[in-house]
C-alpha cells in the first residue's frame, strides 16, 4: 500500500492556525492527527499574575465571537467562591447578553463553517450580514461590538440602555422573517442536505465516550445542555427546548445549531418581556478567597468550564479553561478516519471548531 | 459553602461512598452541584473504574494544579454524566496528590477516553506523567521547547512580575 502524507494547514483558510497531518491512501483519510498550539498564548500561565478584574479581557480574547460565554464562565467560580449573589435583574441582562452572542455566533459558523465549507457563498452574505445587526445590539448595550468584558463579580458593568427593548425586538422580529428565507436557499437546499448527510457520523455512544460538548453532541441524539440541566442566570426562569438530531452526521450538527437560533429568539423575547426591575450588580470584593470551584456555562461551542484555585488575595492561584472547542478537538480525528479527502472541509466545519479558544 | 446538600446529593455521595468502601475516605459536598472525593495513585484506577460503573461517562476536564508550598502536584479529573439523567447536573471532582519531585500515575484514557488531551496538557504543562497513555507528546507547546514544564510555579517570567 503507498500512501501520501498530506500537510493541512496552518494557514488559513480549510483549516486555521491548526495543522492537520493527513496519510491518505488515494482519496481516503488513513489517519489525520490534528496538531495545535499554534496560537498558544499562556492565558492560563498569565492569569496567575494578574488582578482577577485586569483577567477578564484577556481571558475572554480566546474567542472574540463568543466572549460573552468565557466572560460568564470565568466570573462564575469566583462568584461561588466569595459567596456573591447576582441580583435578578443582572442575572437577566447577562442571559439576555448571551443569547445574543449565540445567536451571532451560530449566524458566524453558518457563513464561514457551513457556507464557504460548502461553496455557497450566499450564505456567507447572508450570514455576515444579519450577523451585524446583533453586534450592534451587543455594541448598544456593552459599547463593544466582540469583545464586551461586560460582566463582573456580583453582576454587570451597566443597565440596558434607552431604546434597547425596542431595538431588540425589531432586530428579532426581523431574523424571524429572514431565517424562512436562509432555510430556503441554504439550509433545506437538496445541494447542502446531500452534502453533509451521512458525512462525518458520530453516534451517540462515541460522542459520550470522547466527552464531546454542544451542538456536536446534540447532533448525536444525546439531550444535555448545561443551561437546562443545571441552569444558571436566567435560564430556569424562560421556556425552551434543547434542539436534538439523531443522525449524528455534519447536516444534523449544523440543524441543531439553525433551530437554536430559533430557540435563542425565544429566549431573548421572553427574557425582554419578563426582565424586573432592581439592582444590576451587588458589591463584590477585589480578593478571591482561598477555595476552589469549577463553573458550568453552555457557550455556543458547548459547555466550557472555568476551574479556579482561590489565593486569598487579588490574583488566583491557578485559571484553568475548559473550552468547547478543546473538547470537541478528540472527535476530529475520529470522524477524519475513513473519510474521503473531499469530505475535510465538510467534517471539519460541522465541528465549529475555534483554534484560538482551544490553544488558549 | 453555607448551603446544604440536597437529599438527591446526599443520597449519591452516600452511594458513592458506599461503592468504594474504605479506598477512599470521604465524599465531600462542597456546594450545590458539586462532590469531591481523594483518591490514592495506587486505586485510582480502581476508583475510577467504579465511578464509570455508577454512570460517570465522561470528564469534562483535567487539571493539574502545582502547590509548591506543600511539595505536592495535584491532578483533578471532573466527571459528569450524559447517561443517567440524575447525575446530569453534579460535577465531582476526582483528586489525586502526587509527589512534586516525581509526578505519576497510570492513565485514566482506558475508562474515559474524553481525559486524553487533558491528560496530555497537564503532561506537558506540570510534568505529570501519565503511565500508560497512549500518545504522551507535547500538545499546545512548541516542539523545540525544552525548558521546564512551563505551570509549575518555580518558573516565572519577568514579564510576568
Amino acid at each position: 500500500m503507498s500512501t501520501l502524507d498530506l500537510n493541512v494547514g496552518p494557514q488559513h483558510p480549510g483549516s486555521g492556525h491548526m495543522r492537520i497531518i493527513v496519510r491518505t491512501d488515494g482519496d481516503l483519510i488513513v489517519h489525520a492527527i490534528p496538531d495545535i498550539g499554534y496560537v498558544h498564548r499562556g492565558c492560563e500561565k498569565i492569569a496567575e499574575s494578574r488582578n482577577i478584574i485586569k483577567n477578564i479581557p484577556m481571558l475572554e480574547r480566546p474567542n472574540i465571537a463568543d466572549s460573552s460565554h468565557l466572560n460568564w464562565s470565568y466570573i462564575q467560580p469566583i462568584e461561588d467562591l466569595q459567596g456573591v449573589e447576582v441580583p435578578e435583574r443582572g442575572r437577566y441582562i447577562r442571559t439576555i447578553l448571551c443569547e445574543i452572542n449565540r445567536i451571532a455566533s451560530h449566524l458566524y459558523g453558518m457563513a464561514i463553517m457551513a457556507g464557504i465549507f460548502s461553496g455557497h457563498t450566499t450564505m456567507y452574505m447572508f450570514g455576515f450580514g444579519d450577523r451585524e445587526l446583533f453586534l450592534d445590539l451587543a455594541e448598544m448595550l456593552t459599547g463593544a461590538r466582540m469583545t464586551f468584558s461586560f460582566f463582573v463579580p456580583g453582576g454587570v458593568r451597566r443597565d440596558l440602555p434607552k431604546g434597547f427593548k425596542e431595538k431588540l425586538l425589531e432586530t428579532l422580529a426581523y431574523l424571524e422573517r429572514r431565517l424562512p428565507e436562509i432555510d430556503r436557499i441554504f439550509v433545506s437546499n437538496p445541494v447542502f442536505i446531500e452534502r453533509g448527510r451521512g458525512v462525518g457520523v458520530l453516534r451517540k455512544e462515541d460522542a459520550i465516550r470522547l466527552g464531546v460538548v454542544g451542538p456536536v453532541l446534540r447532533g448525536s441524539g444525546v439531550r444535555f445542555d448545561v443551561r437546562k440541566d443545571s441552569p444558571y442566570g436566567a435560564y430556569d426562569r424562560v421556556d425552551f427546548e434543547i434542539p436534538t438530531f439523531k443522525d449524528g452526521d455534519s447536516l444534523s450538527r449544523w440543524l441543531v445549531r439553525f433551530e437554536e437560533i430559533k430557540q435563542s429568539i425565544s429566549i431573548l423575547m421572553q427574557a425582554i418581556r419578563d426582565i424586573p426591575d432592581g439592582p444590576i450588580a451587588r458589591k463584590s470584593p477585589i480578593v478571591i478567597p482561598k477555595g476552589e470551584a469549577i463553573g458550568r456555562v453552555e457557550s455556543s461551542r458547548g459547555e466550557i468550564n472555568h476551574y479556579i484555585v482561590g489565593s486569598g488575595s487579588d490574583k488566583p492561584y491557578r485559571v484553568k479553561m475548559n473550552t468547547g472547542s478543546f473538547k470537541n478537538l478528540l472527535a476530529l480525528p475520529f470522524l477524519l478516519k475513513g473519510a474521503r479527502i473531499g469530505d475535510m472541509p465538510i467534517i471539519y466545519g460541522s465541528l465549529d471548531y475555534w483554534p484560538v479558544e482551544a490553544d488558549r | 459553602m453555607t448551603d446544604a446538600p440536597s437529599a438527591q446529593e446526599q443520597s449519591i455521595a452516600t452511594a458513592v461512598k458506599e461503592q468504594l468502601g474504605s479506598v477512599v475516605e470521604e465524599v465531600r459536598y462542597d456546594r450545590k452541584g458539586r462532590l469531591s472525593l481523594v483518591a490514592h495513585k495506587e486505586t485510582i484506577r480502581e476508583v475510577a473504574a467504579c465511578l464509570q460503573r455508577l454512570g460517570f461517562d465522561h470528564t469534562i476536564a483535567v487539571s493539574g494544579a502545582d502547590y509548591l508550598a506543600e511539595k505536592r502536584i495535584e491532578v483533578v479529573y471532573f466527571l459528569s454524566s450524559y447517561s443517567r439523567d440524575d447525575l446530569k447536573h453534579l460535577v465531582l471532582s476526582l483528586k489525586v496528590h502526587l509527589d512534586r519531585e516525581k509526578p505519576s500515575l497510570p492513565t485514566l484514557t482506558p475508562i474515559w477516553e474524553s481525559a486524553n488531551l487533558f491528560e496530555r496538557e497537564a503532561h506537558e504543562m506540570f510534568g505529570v506523567i501519565f503511565e500508560g497513555h497512549p500518545n504522551l507528546q507535547k500538545l499546545l507547546l512548541q516542539d523545540n521547547w525544552d525548558g521546564p514544564p512551563p505551570m509549575r510555579k518555580d518558573l516565572t517570567f519577568p514579564e510576568l512580575a
